[in-house]
């Protein structure tokens, strides 16, 4: 009997396998997107907002460096009453684009290539990033070479490397011996984005010596956090008007206070993520609404030259819902004579471990290739498509129903 | 005539059948055309940005330390870059460095009527590499050149904002507290060309020419160069990879490189980050893959129930052999008879591509170039009614049919003239 289904259901069953296969590939990669972006983040920017700060203008000063401005607007910020906590710092924004990294080793083998974060004291409070608070990050010794507090998955990636390491040891920077790091504390685990992992960053804080006199022309960011109770929709427009003229500085005035949300999604549309969940998702529901189109198609012909067969049925004895049933039943059938092949054929792509050009097909990376996650997109694919069949044959099944079993057998 | 009577008695007497059929060639259509729309907008000659294909661009310079190998930075390029590496290659016509858009603030004379506005740092090339609409007064010049008071182009809207109409070449106003003067309104540029978008572009001053150290050939620029012909490409490539060898050559204390630029526009418009170039492979890939997909996936729906409507008319087909139709004559009349359905549905298919289009545009538009961008995403008319669009969905449509009626056509007329009549 299958045998002879898959010789008037050809069509059909290549579609569906095609589908699947397609499908899974879908689902694996939505799943882990999603699943990603819904694991915690480990920092917050809710209420957090960015200075556009423009330097334009003859300056009346000129003996103030750049960094003298930033240091004068970020101290005028940080005594405003509606502010809980402000930071300055250089190309180390989190969900920024503009970064510096270097290698820090704590043997010649153990070597972890990290992010460095050069930021005033303010910046963990800002943040809301967790610190131990026995030595957190405004007590960290501002020295740009030898003083550094590690991110928690930096730690487990050196442990990793070197299974003795402890927060005690002295590091160097790799390539350099000159300078003796010395480790203070420890950051509590933060991911780097909502699509990203782990983050192993190694954090310096910056005095107001070094801000005023170690970066010469190069622009600083200025990054604040509101009280919760001073935020809402229209803080910005106040702000530029009440606050932003009071803070300039010489030449720098401020253009904007952009909330950090702006600056997450600038990311992630950088990344691609946002396209990739956008035309996946676009691409899911093309298929879905192709399987449904082709399942009414087909079970209507199949139903109408089946007529007598079904009149035959009701009147040896089967109930109007058996019959529903049956067609329904069928169109699972079918799915089901793919699904093992399919998910033979998803299978072998997931451990071949293929690439293309620089990508891998399945990505690896921030979620693990596991047979949990393999079974998990199968599912996935599997209810989105038999939901689809089971809509495409209701209608067809429900014409079927009101078959006369009298008049049917009558034609014949 | 007789074909559309009778494909107007087909589609009466199977109207579900008529609508799936063209409901899933409409669908698979839109997903089509809509993917071709956006190739169009983003990459296709559009104004201002007409000479895209006669184009090349650099976007990110890395510079490596010497002797502390590193040491590695990488950024945009500055403006002494493009003329120290660019201007000199002989066979380029014209070439410009341009900074992304990025916010500054605008007002008259006596400080009133400020607005936030992109803007975007150029020099007198940009106006020959890109040609923008000019409704008074002309692009920036070398004679416009004057540090005091730098010269700027702005769009008409801002124009309008400012003062209230769009004659005001020649007139002063303050940008971020400078003094700069209008040589040229232009009409608005529309989100969707990446490169040559801007609300006003100030001209920067010559000291951004200057060399006082390696570092200063990174700076916060795209370079744009203008061949005279696109044969010219392998000319210019190996003229700048010699001034850079060149330029090498004289610094002691860095190396500067350029990785696998300059680009085409295609690679261009997906080259996001500094440090690494764009993954070509895989991005035509996906486009091939998502081609393959929307025409298959459709076709092997159709294919089942031409192959349901097929075993219906097997008797009809009988008879008409027997009178001595060939098996041509009787796969081009199914053809035929299909292509009406298909078209229907390539029809619908191609006005929904542009309601989708432009319903997710902003999604589809954006870019690094363009987010958070006051501007709007307007479609040219170019892109959504050129001769290519229409021949594509044509093609398409076509191929769809081929797929979806032929194979059954050609089974279906294979049988015996004797089994067919026998088939009740």
């Amino acid at each position: 009997m299958i045998f002879s289904r898959f010789r008037s259901n050809g069509w059909v069953l290549a579609e569906l396998f095609l589908v699947f296969i397609v499908m899974w590939f879908l689902c694996d990669s939505l799943g882990c997107l999603k699943y990603t972006f819904y694991r915690p983040l480990g920092y917050n920017i809710d209420h957090v907002y960015q200075l556009n700060m423009i330097t334009g203008g003859e300056s009346r000063d000129t003996s103030l460096t750049s960094g003298d401005k930033y240091w004068d607007i970020l101290q005028k910020l940080k005594k405003e009453p509606t502010i809980e906590a402000v930071a300055l710092c250089y190309w180390s924004l989190p969900m920024n684009g503009s970064n510096s990294y270097r290698d820090l080793a704590a043997t010649d083998s153990a070597v972890v290539n990290m992010r460095i974060i050069q930021a005033t004291a303010g910046y963990t409070k800002v943040f809301r990033m967790g610190e131990d608070s026995s030595r957190p990050f405004d007590q960290l010794t501002p020295d740009l070479n030898h003083y550094v507090m590690l991110t928690e998955s930096a730690v487990d990636e050196f442990h990793k490397k070197l299974p003795s390491f402890s927060q005690d040891m002295k590091l160097r920077w790799f390539a350099d011996s000159t300078y003796s790091v010395n480790q203070f504390g420890k950051i509590a685990s933060f991911r780097t984005y909502r699509y990203g992992g782990n983050a192993q960053w190694a954090f310096v804080r910056l005095s107001e010596d070094m801000v005023r006199k170690g970066y010469g022309d190069q622009w600083a960011q200025i990054v604040f956090r509101v009280k919760e109770q001073a935020d809402g929709p229209g803080y910005r427009n106040d702000f530029l008007k009440n606050i932003a003229p009071k803070l300039d500085s010489d030449n720098v005035f401020v253009a904007d206070a952009a909330p950090y949300t702006d600056q997450r999604l600038q990311f992630e549309v950088m990344n691609g993520d946002v396209d990739k969940v956008n035309s996946q998702s676009v691409v899911v529901l093309f298929l879905l609404v192709n399987v449904f189109l082709g399942l009414i198609g087909t079970f209507w012909f199949r139903t109408r030259r089946r007529r007598s067969e079904i009149a035959l049925r009701m009147s040896m004895g089967s109930s109007r819902a058996q019959i529903f049933r049956l067609l329904m039943n069928e169109g699972l059938l079918l799915l089901g004579l793919v699904t093992i092949p399919a998910m033979i054929i998803c299978y072998n792509v997931g451990i071949a471990e293929l690439s293309i050009g620089r990508t891998e097909l399945i990505s690896t990376w921030p979620v693990k290739w596991g047979f949990i996650r393999f079974l998990l997109g199968s599912l996935a694919a599997w209810i989105l498509i038999a939901l689809m069949i089971l809509a495409g044959i209701w209608f067809p099944a429900r014409q079927s129903m009101k078959i006369q079993p009298a008049e049917a057998l009558h034609e014949e | 005539m007789t074909l559309i009577r009778q494909t107007y008695t087909l589609l009466r007497q199977n109207p579900l059948l008529s609508t799936i059929s063209i409901l899933g060639t409409a669908f698979a259509i839109t997903m089509i055309m809509a993917i071709v729309i956006v190739w169009q907008t983003k990459y296709s000659n559009l104004s201002p940005e007409v000479n895209r294909d006669r184009c090349l661009y650099i976007t990110a310079l890395h510079l490596q330390g010497k002797p502390n190998r590193t040491n590695n930075s990488n950024s945009m390029c500055s403006a002494s870059f493009m003329k120290v590496c660019v201007m000199p290659v002989k066979s380029i016509e014209a070439c410009t460095a341009y900074s992304p858009v990025s916010a500054a603030l605008i007002s008259l004379n006596d400080g009133s009527n400020r607005i936030k506005v992109d803007a975007v740092q150029t020099d007198p090339g940009f106006w020959k590499v890109f040609q923008f609409d000019f409704i008074s007064g002309l692009g920036f010049t070398e004679g416009d050149r004057n540090d005091k008071v730098k010269a700027m182009v702005i769009t008409a809207s801002i124009a309008r904002k400012l003062f209230g109409n769009t004659e005001v070449v020649g007139q002063h106003i303050l940008y971020n507290r400078e003094e700069v003067r209008i040589t040229g309104v232009v009409k608005d540029v529309s989100l969707t060309a990446k490169d040559a978008y801007g609300q006003i572009w100030i001209m920067y001053p010559s000291n951004e020419y200057a060399v006082k150290n390696s570092w200063n050939f990174l700076g916060d620029k795209n370079i744009a160069i203008l061949a005279r012909d696109k044969n010219d490409f392998p000319l210019i490539k190996r003229g700048i990879e010699k001034q850079l060898k060149d330029l090498n050559a004289t610094l002691s204390d860095a190396e500067l490189d350029i990785m696998e630029q300059p680009d085409e526009i295609v690679a261009h418009v997906n080259h996001i980050w500094s440090n690494i170039g764009p993954d070509m492979t895989m991005i035509y890939l996906q486009y091939a893959i998502a081609l393959g997909v929307i025409l298959l996936v459709p076709s092997l729906n159709l294919c089942g129930l031409s192959n349901s409507r097929m075993q219906q008319r097997l008797s009809e087909l009988g008879v008409r052999k027997a009178f001595g139709a060939t098996r041509k004559v009787l796969i081009r009349q199914i053809l035929d008879e299909n292509m009406v359905l298909n078209l229907l549905g390539g029809i619908l298919g191609l006005l929904l591509s542009y309601v989708a289009v432009y319903a997710l545009r902003t999604w589809l538009f954006t870019n690094n170039s363009n987010i958070g961008a006051s501007g709007d995403f307007s479609l040219t008319m170019g892109a959504l009614f050129s001769p290519v669009v229409f021949l594509l969905a044509f093609l398409f449509c076509f191929i769809i049919n081929l797929l979806s009626a032929g194979l059954p056509a050609w089974l279906a007329t294979r049988r015996p003239i004797v089994d067919s009549l026998n088939d009740k």
